[in-house]
């Protein structure tokens, strides 16, 4: 049995992978270890039937307006989204809030409501840094990553792109008390940060909140985020590809220096003509499937120090009898439409505080709550007149004293008081209307998959020392291995974890590139 | 690749027009956003172009060179910088008392910065062309807006116009092979 190429790994950048070069003529078989296609795009009945509760990405933030939606014509493949008209609501603990818009003018006028001077700031923002973030950040996404030294290159030419430079250094924080001087506007944009798994205090972040502060969408797959794999997973069969689930890769075969195949669990082998291309984080990929032994120790050095230590989620996922009613609503109605709602503390010391407590391996007790209720865009993932929704706390992987394990000790009390939590601002969800309810602490969510290292659901810290040219190692972001013929293009590539395909593109580029192939989209 | 094309008319007889569009320096002024000029030969410039993007300068160092030509009807030229290719058709066309140019320009960003090339020409090339359009038809006076009013093609959505431009490569193409065995001194 012989393929092209073997992709282990059926995560959305495995599937978007296989689907180019399936496309490009290739002969392809994807593997993947668990019993459903996905990875992170997981869509199940966690509680009562009916209910389509998403276990990890609920949003695909980038895929529509992606090169994967447009050149996969993935709509034809039963992937569509909805967009909810309000994008998120920060809420206060006095029950102001922040409501989120696309259009600048009324994001303007909402923070107004909190400081004049920061409507204009944003404004001016807006005017001075939309275009070059539309016309740099997001097609950097979509392509191998740049060498810090020719990024510099391009801005050291001019005043402009020097502040940008010294903006790029700065943490969160730091860039928020430049530009802003509401303290719930800075709530409000840091929470953008954070919700993302970016500490709020971190150097070299500074990029990254520009982003967010500038641009914000909320697209949702109907029928649950599990659609866009499915429909990944189309493309690739409508192409000739072959997608095998419940198939567990041991080990990649070596000749020499170069990967020539698969072994099985079971020890059966598949040889791969061209190359084998791995959607698994890099300890497992290398350390495991390959053997540091193969590997230059530089290399192998830089496998072992990769690194998962950042938040993770303590998720709830409940089916309602109806969506909750904020407080906030009664002076602010958009609050409850919004795509979801945000609740922060009141202050940016309290996210630092939390994630500091995080680090120390202590759940936070203060709400670092996100909730999103999918079912208010999209109906078709709940019964009629019912609501699915997810409830995320920010939390450790590792409970101080006992380590994971003490997840087992805490998760029903810890459960218990972020419902609390959260009924103070939304004080309509009470016991009865809560239909049913799945905890996943940040243990579950790593044994859901394989590649969120304890808990961390972007696929290894997206931290400075692991973004675009370092992810996941200086010389090694190309997607390229120095085993010859293996690929990386899973969420520990550029430009990261997330829900937007961009690593299996990338990959599936410089793969064509170096197989000759005919790179058909572009 | 993205690509642009305009066509419009201008109050001037072709000799003229080729006499501007053929001195780099001249031609510069109505280009958008050349800071500076060096010509290097007859054929060869070099040109420092200034594109904002936002608040932030992006600054392109080009070199533009005269591939080929057909005086006064049309030259095919080449700008090249570190990350882009520029190919540039110009053909000229006696219309009424003026002339109708036509312009296509085709841009191929390259190397590691092709996917911010190939964007920000999407979002500008459009309204670039147009303001060279515009200087020259300041320049020279616009024919009457019944003859030629401006047109702009390509651009996101656009639907290629393959056969337009078979058209027009075979009507290059055509000029080309009559000036060839066409006496000259007309």
């Amino acid at each position: 049995m012989s393929y092209d190429f073997i992709i282990i790994g059926a995560g959305h950048n495995g599937l978007a992978c296989a689907a180019y070069l399936a496309k490009a003529g290739a002969k392809v078989l994807v593997l993947e270890r668990s019993a459903r296609v996905g990875g992170g795009c997981h869509t199940e009945e966690a509680t009562l039937p009916g209910f389509k509760h998403n276990l990890c990405s609920v949003v695909h933030t980038h895929i529509p307006t992606s090169p994967v939606y447009r050149d996969l014509e993935l709509e034809r493949h039963g992937v569509s989204y909805v967009y909810p008209e309000y994008l998120r609501a920060t809420i206060f603990p006095d029950h102001k809030s922040i409501v989120m818009y696309r259009e600048p003018e009324r994001m303007a006028a909402e923070l107004g409501k909190f400081s004049a001077r920061d409507a204009r700031t944003f404004t001016q923002l807006y005017a001075d840094y939309a275009e070059f973030i539309d016309s740099t950040y997001l097609p950097l996404m979509y392509s191998p990553p740049l060498p810090p030294s020719l990024e510099g290159a391009e801005l050291e030419k001019s005043d402009e792109g020097r502040t940008m430079l010294q903006w790029r250094q700065s943490t969160p924080v730091q860039l928020l008390n430049e530009l802003f001087e509401s303290e719930a506007v800075k709530v409000h944009f840091l929470t953008r940060m954070t919700v993302l798994g970016f500490p709020p205090d971190q150097h070299g972040q500074g990029w990254i909140c520009l982003f967010r502060i500038l641009t914000g969408e909320a697209p949702i797959c109907v029928g649950g985020s599990q659609q866009l794999a499915q429909g990944l997973r189309n493309v690739v069969e409508a192409n000739g590809g072959v997608v095998r689930t419940g198939m567990e890769v041991k080990r990649i075969l070596l000749s020499g220096n170069r990967a020539v195949g698969i072994e099985m669990k079971d020890g059966s082998r598949i040889e791969a003509a061209k190359a084998v291309i791995t959607n698994v984080e890099p300890k497992k990929s290398f350390l495991r499937m390959v053997g540091e032994e193969f590997l230059p120790p530089s290399f192998a050095t830089r496998v072992k120090n990769y690194h998962a230590h950042g938040r993770s989620l303590f998720a709830l996922h409940l089916a309602l009898s109806e969506p909750p009613q904020y407080l906030a609503a009664a002076r602010n109605a958009p609050v409850n439409m919004a795509f979801s709602q945000e609740m922060f503390g009141a202050t940016i010391q309290d996210q630092v505080r939390a994630y500091q407590d995080i680090a120390m391996g202590k759940p936070p007790r203060k709400e670092m709550l996100q909730i999103t209720l999918p079912t208010l865009f999209d109906p078709s993932q709940a019964p009629a007149g019912k609501h699915t929704t997810v409830v995320w706390q920010y939390a450790p992987y590792s409970v101080a004293p006992e380590g994971p394990a003490g997840w087992q000790k805490l998760r029903d009390e810890y459960a218990a008081h972020i419902l609390d939590l959260w009924r103070s601002y939304a004080p309509n969800i009470t016991k009865d209307k809560i239909l049913g309810m799945a905890i996943q602490d940040p243990t579950d969510t790593e044994r859901l998959n394989d590649n969120f290292v304890n808990g961390v659901d972007v696929v290894g810290d997206m931290t400075p020392d692991q973004m675009g040219y370092f992810r996941p190692f200086a010389g090694w972001s190309g997607y390229r291995s120095p085993v010859e013929g293996l690929y990386m293009c899973g969420g520990s590539c550029h430009p990261g974890g997330g829900v937007h395909a961009g690593a299996g593109y990338n990959a599936a580029g410089v793969i064509v590139e170096d197989h000759k192939l005919k790179k058909w989209w572009d | 690749m993205p690509q642009r094309e305009a066509r419009f008319t201008v109050n001037a007889p072709p000799e003229e027009l080729w006499r501007f569009i053929r001195d780099f320096e001249s031609l510069c002024t109505c280009i958008p956003g050349v800071e500076r000029i060096t010509v290097v030969d007859e054929r060869t410039a070099d040109l420092t172009v200034r594109e904002k993007v936002g608040v932030v300068p992006l600054i392109v160092d080009l070199r533009a060179q005269i591939d080929s030509e057909d005086a006064p009807h049309g030259l095919h030229a080449t700008a090249k910088a570190e990350h882009l290719t520029m190919a540039i058709d110009v053909t000229l066309q006696a219309n009424g008392s003026g002339t109708e140019l036509l312009a296509l320009f085709d841009v191929k960003g390259e190397g590691q910065l092709k996917a911010i090339v190939d964007r920000l020409f999407e979002r500008r090339a459009t309204e670039r062309t147009a303001q060279f359009a515009d200087s020259l038809q300041q320049r020279f006076g616009a024919a009457a807006a019944r003859d030629a009013p401006a047109q702009f093609r390509g651009g996101p959505g656009a639907a290629r116009d393959r056969v337009g431009r078979i058209t027009r490569w075979l009507n290059r193409l055509w000029r080309r092979l009559r000036g060839q065995f066409t006496p000259s001194g007309k």
